[in-house]
């Protein structure tokens, strides 16, 4: 009975912690990891690449959350005609689409209309990534981070590309969200550094026992993941040879 | 035919080419090589399939103007 009460009261705080309401925005800006501007400069690349990376750098995310769901989305920008098709695609590239997870679902689901031409959605499983926590911390926007590393591999035709991605994130707001498809941590992530470009919290409001509604997207079409990679595969492979 | 498929899946994400000339045609060969050699390039810096896609069709819509 002694064993009973001590961990029934060890645990309860941490099941308030987990079950309190919250939910909040967070705007994140974007910059070029130093890695990958070098890459370019020494590989004398198509100047398009330049050009995405000055767009990134202007560029500002908004990662709406509550307990249950978030959804990930760049802030609006009027674009001219002619900077549209690479603004665009620039926002796909730097951001992966707007994404809608919902925890309850386990499910991601990533918008991809343009690239099909009509208003389509990809589900997915969400992300399993093994994440390593680190000791080493840092003040984000007033809240202390803790760092948490793993690694992504890229396959593309040309061989296996590893990148160590690095996220920081917050215990204090207890939602396991954050920027793109990452997520998992037992924190918001206020900074990550994926593969190319590094989204950090310029920005932070957070409502305490308060649950926002995060609206799913009206979603028209929805394909399954592995059906869009085979299809992505086939645009990729018609210049393969 | 190789081409012809290639355009078609740039057509799918930007553009449409029911009605192309023979100077457009002209612009469609010189930027068929300039999206290959983004194509080329992306891979190279590690990006995925994906986002490759996305820098063709960048590439190609700013190439035909």
């Amino acid at each position: 009975m002694r064993v009973f009460k001590f961990i029934f009261f060890i645990f309860l705080p941490l099941n308030l912690v987990v079950s309190q309401n919250i939910s909040g925005r967070v705007t994140y800006g974007v910059s070029v990891n130093k890695e990958y501007e070098k890459h370019l400069e020494d590989n004398k690349t198509n100047s398009i690449f330049q050009d995405v990376n000055a767009i990134a750098e202007n560029s500002h995310f908004i990662l709406e959350f509550n307990n249950n769901a978030s959804y990930f989305f760049e802030e609006e920008v009027l674009l001219s005609d002619h900077t549209s098709s690479l603004s665009n695609a620039s926002r796909k590239i730097i951001g992966g689409g707007n994404i809608y997870t919902n925890l309850k679902e386990e499910s991601i689901y990533i918008d991809k209309s343009n690239l099909y031409g009509e208003k389509i959605f990809i589900k997915r499983s969400i992300d399993s990534l093994l994440w390593k926590i680190t000791n080493s911390t840092k003040t984000i926007s007033g809240y202390k981070c803790y760092k948490a590393v793993t690694i992504k591999t890229v396959k593309n035709p040309k061989g296996n590309f590893d990148f160590e991605i690095e996220a920081w994130f917050s215990p204090v707001i207890p939602v396991k969200f954050g920027p793109k498809h990452y997520s998992n941590l037992p924190g918001l992530i206020l900074e990550l550094k994926d593969s190319h470009y590094t989204f950090t919290t310029e920005a932070i409001k957070v409502l305490n026992n308060k649950q926002i509604k995060i609206n799913r997207p009206a979603m028209k079409k929805i394909i399954n993941d592995s059906i869009h990679r085979m299809n992505t595969s086939k645009m990729i492979n018609v210049l393969k040879n | 035919m190789k081409k012809v498929l290639f355009i078609r899946a740039l057509a799918l994400g930007l553009m449409s080419f029911s009605t192309a000339s023979d100077k457009t045609i002209v612009a469609v060969d010189d930027c068929f090589d300039v999206a290959t050699n983004v194509m080329h390039q992306s891979q190279n810096a590690g990006h995925t399939e994906e986002e490759t896609t996305w820098y063709m069709q960048a590439a190609y819509a700013l190439c035909m103007g």
